[in-house]
């Protein structure tokens, strides 16, 4: 037994990488939007003054607890050289996420139109499965109405043509949302990109972005990129 | 202090406690207690909201950090012969060597003995006015040693789901 269990191993992990793949092609098969918007978030010039994190739970009417939107504030270095910067994330409206084929009642959705993900709240029954298949902690428990909750990029306000909160209550102007793919490429509109500025997908303090696909642009920090 | 003369050409007077006072021996930091930003003074300091934003917590340099073996998040006592306080630390290369910063206004929350346990700096200031009447709120020197006494920050962290998680990250 003891001399095949090494060998059993090797084989077990190959077998189990083909089972997964297996399993998400005829298990899950991830909505198509015809427009995925996403947010951006400018690293550098954002000061962290949480206004963004506020306006959400405002928004939300969320009691203490949950925080869909979290500026995650990251500083190192030794005197002299000393660096800070911010990392806000939210609900990233992933391309394939996590949490939706997680949900056993099928609560959570991805918008065919625009690809916001979002929870239907008289479906969830609070069960939490999607708050540990998250890798960026978007879904959290309302212990008030035992039901998860996350962030869906305000969808009211898309429909009637503005902007989230959080990116209207903004004050440095580093947080916008628009179509993903032009984020990505620098082709959008915006004042939280400067005009040299490099749009990258990965930053460090951040979840590895091939679990999820997520919808997120940022403009990275110096000792923030990722190689 | 109040009471004195004041000199009629700006000069130095000698604070009564100070980094290069003798009595550094015994307290070697020098407290400052600068306004917070999710408070006005003491107000507000009931949201809830604020309050799992922003901590109550002491800054206090790395170099001073490593010498006492406190980590971002250790519960320390911040003491001196007037009072005591119990607050988590925050460790930064941000903050000036033997300068404690702990903002003012917290709610006092004093247990049995008499230590703060929300970590008000009022229970370390001496109870005396500069020369020109203010409140010498930055004119402390004090000693900081990590500490098994309990804080309490006032509202339930354990309800604060994954957010606090994402606070800071070193």
């Amino acid at each position: 037994m003891s001399e095949t269990k090494g060998k059993a191993k090797i084989k077990d992990t190959a077998r189990i990488r083909e089972a997964v793949k297996r399993h998400k092609r005829e298990t899950y098969t991830p909505v198509k939007p015809d427009l995925q918007l996403g947010f951006v978030h400018n690293n550098v010039d954002c000061i962290g003054c949480r206004a963004c994190e506020i306006a959400c739970k405002d928004k939300n009417g969320l009691a203490a607890g949950p925080r869909f939107r979290r500026v995650q504030y990251v500083e190192g270095g030794t005197y002299p050289n000393v660096y800070a910067y911010k990392v806000n994330m939210s609900c990233n409206h992933c391309s394939e996420p996590g949490c939706l084929p997680a949900c056993p009642t099928g609560a959570i959705f991805k918008r065919k139109k625009d690809g916001i993900v979002d929870i239907d709240s008289t479906l969830c029954i609070g069960c939490r499965r999607c708050e540990a298949a998250c890798p960026f902690g978007a879904p959290q428990f309302d212990p008030y109405d035992s039901i998860v909750k996350k962030c869906n990029m305000c969808v009211d306000e898309i429909e009637a043509g503005r902007k989230p909160y959080c990116v209207m209550a903004c004050m440095m102007r580093v947080l916008d949302i628009g179509p993903v793919e032009k984020i990505w490429n620098g082709e959008l509109q915006t004042v939280a990109i400067g005009p040299n500025d490099v749009v990258s997908r990965q930053v460090q303090n951040m979840a590895n972005i091939e679990l999820t696909n997520p919808s997120i642009g940022f403009v990275a920090h110096s000792k923030g990129k990722v190689k | 202090m109040y009471g004195y003369e004041i000199p009629y050409i700006p000069k130095w007077i000698e604070p009564w406690e100070y980094l290069n006072s003798k009595k550094t021996k015994k307290h070697p930091f020098h407290l400052i207690s600068p306004h917070p930003r999710h408070r006005t003074h003491s107000i507000y300091n009931n949201c809830s909201w604020l309050r799992e934003t922003y901590e109550q917590e002491v800054t206090i340099n790395a170099a001073d950090a490593k010498k006492l073996g406190i980590k971002t998040g250790d519960t320390v006592e911040v003491w001196n012969d007037r009072g005591k306080c119990v607050v988590p630390a925050y460790v930064t290369q941000r903050c000036m060597p033997s300068v404690a910063v702990l903002h003012e206004g917290a709610w006092i929350d004093l247990d049995e003995n008499g230590i703060d346990r929300a970590g008000n700096p009022d229970m370390l200031t001496l109870d005396e006015p500069s020369p020109a009447g203010a409140f010498a709120y930055n004119t402390v020197l004090c000693s900081i040693r990590k500490t098994k006494l309990k804080h309490r920050p006032g509202w339930d962290k354990l309800a604060t789901a994954r957010s606090h998680v994402f606070r800071r990250d070193l």
